[in-house]
């Protein structure tokens, strides 16, 4: 129940604070294509049920709604990728214009991402590059805290194992 | 390369930046969040409206039926108070003889259950008020009889018949879009069919895209393209967009 303080956000500030993150979700969960959509739905929906938001996290409230648009998405779009192969590649990347470190840091962790698994993606995503609490993650996942943990260690143990071999790579190169 | 996971909390920062929508990507999802809300917004008033139909003419066919039998039964208790009401030789408990030949009618009427008393009034014809004894009978009951049925069904078709109209024009265009997979040509006839009983349709946007996929899907590249420029000349931050803009391409090999 919101107290007066802390008042019902609007769906426009949901919409501003919260767009980026969502979208970042939807890809990871689907695709760089149908991250738009899927973030097009999800906030659909969200304007739809935020009168029901119980007031707990907000992102993982986020989370959960992003899951559930993004598996009833992609069950969709199997239908229209013979028809979507027809068309031109997807417009180029929106951080092909970056600095190329930042860029390259960036391609680097969605290469680490794209080898884990679906799990220990989810955990680490939320908890590391998201920043919600273990709690949070907890909470829109359904599983108790110390899962949440073991799953984000297990994560970062296989982090320093990619970097590890990243590393040899380049030293071969040279 | 410097080494980003030098600082976990750097290195995540860095791909927050860098993996984000850009702005006209954010413009277009807001553009379509909105559009999307105002359609359906639109759609819940309609079902509300026609909620509010549907329980306006049940409520008025549940009070004509009320009136009807309410009617019956104080014709039939206005003739049992005042014998000119009463057909001839009729006293209480000893139906007439004109109403006894008629009871014994075969009609649709005659199914309805009797009713010792008033069976006479059941068989008469309610809804005519013009004859003098309904009249009178009318004239000594209340207000059921009273009710008049015609405004409110009028008003449940017509909020009906618009969703009618949105579903029938959502499912013109979904098959249109199944079929334009596999058969560019019979999609292209839906849109067409699509246009014509719905100009005005908010959907006029995605059926303008799909329209210039079709084209340019059944070779009329000219058209296509045409209608693609248009259409990105004023929608180019529209949610189709970038499916439009990539529809009229062939490959390299295909061109003359």
């Amino acid at each position: 129940m919101a107290t007066p303080e802390q008042r019902e956000p609007s769906f426009d500030e949901v919409f501003r604070a919260h767009l980026d993150y969502v979208w970042r979700i939807a890809r990871l969960l689907a695709d760089d294509a149908s991250a738009d959509d899927i973030a097009q739905e999800v906030f659909l929906v969200a304007r739809r049920r935020l009168a029901d938001f119980d007031g707990g996290s907000l992102r993982g409230w986020l989370y959960g709604i992003t899951r559930n648009v993004a598996r009833n998405h992609q069950r969709g779009r199997r239908r229209y990728l013979r028809l979507l192969e027809r068309l031109p590649e997807p417009e180029a990347s929106p951080s092909s214009d970056l600095a190329y470190p930042q860029e390259e840091a960036a391609a680097l962790m969605d290469a680490f991402l794209a080898g884990l698994s679906p799990v220990k993606r989810e955990a680490f995503v939320l908890h590391v590059i998201e920043e919600l609490t273990a709690a949070e993650i907890a909470a829109a996942l359904g599983v108790p805290t110390r899962t949440v943990y073991s799953r984000v260690r297990a994560a970062q143990a296989e982090l320093e194992r990619f970097v590890a071999r990243r590393r040899r790579q380049l030293e071969r190169a040279r | 390369m410097s080494d980003p996971t030098r600082d976990l909390e750097a290195w995540a920062a860095c791909y927050r930046a860098a993996r984000r929508p850009s702005p006209a990507r954010r413009r277009a999802i807001r553009a379509a969040v909105l559009e999307a809300a105002a359609h359906e917004d639109r759609r819940i008033r309609q079902q509300r409206w026609v909620g509010l139909g549907i329980i306006v003419a049940a409520g008025v066919l549940a009070a004509l039926a009320i009136g009807q039998l309410l009617g019956g039964r104080s014709m039939a208790a206005g003739a049992e108070r005042d014998p000119m009401l009463a057909p001839h030789g009729a006293t209480m408990g000893e139906p007439a003889e004109g109403f006894e030949i008629r009871s014994d009618e075969s009609s649709p009427r005659a199914a309805t259950p009797p009713v010792t008393d008033s069976a006479p009034t059941i068989e008469e014809p309610a809804p005519a008020a013009s004859t003098p004894a309904t009249a009178a009978a009318t004239s000594t009951s209340t207000k059921p009889r009273r009710v008049e049925p015609a405004r409110p069904s009028v008003v449940a078709p017509v909020a009906g018949s618009r969703a009618l109209d949105d579903l029938e024009s959502m499912r013109l265009l979904r098959e249109a879009e199944r079929r334009l997979e596999h058969d560019a040509a019979a999609s292209l006839r839906l849109l067409e069919r699509h246009a014509q009983q719905f100009p005005g349709s908010s959907l006029a946007l995605e059926r303008e895209a799909l329209t210039v996929i079709a084209l340019c899907s059944v070779g009329q590249m000219k058209a296509g393209r045409e209608r693609q420029r248009l259409f990105l000349r004023a929608n180019g931050q529209s949610a189709y967009a970038a499916r439009v803009a990539g529809a009229c391409t062939v490959p390299p090999s295909a061109e003359p």
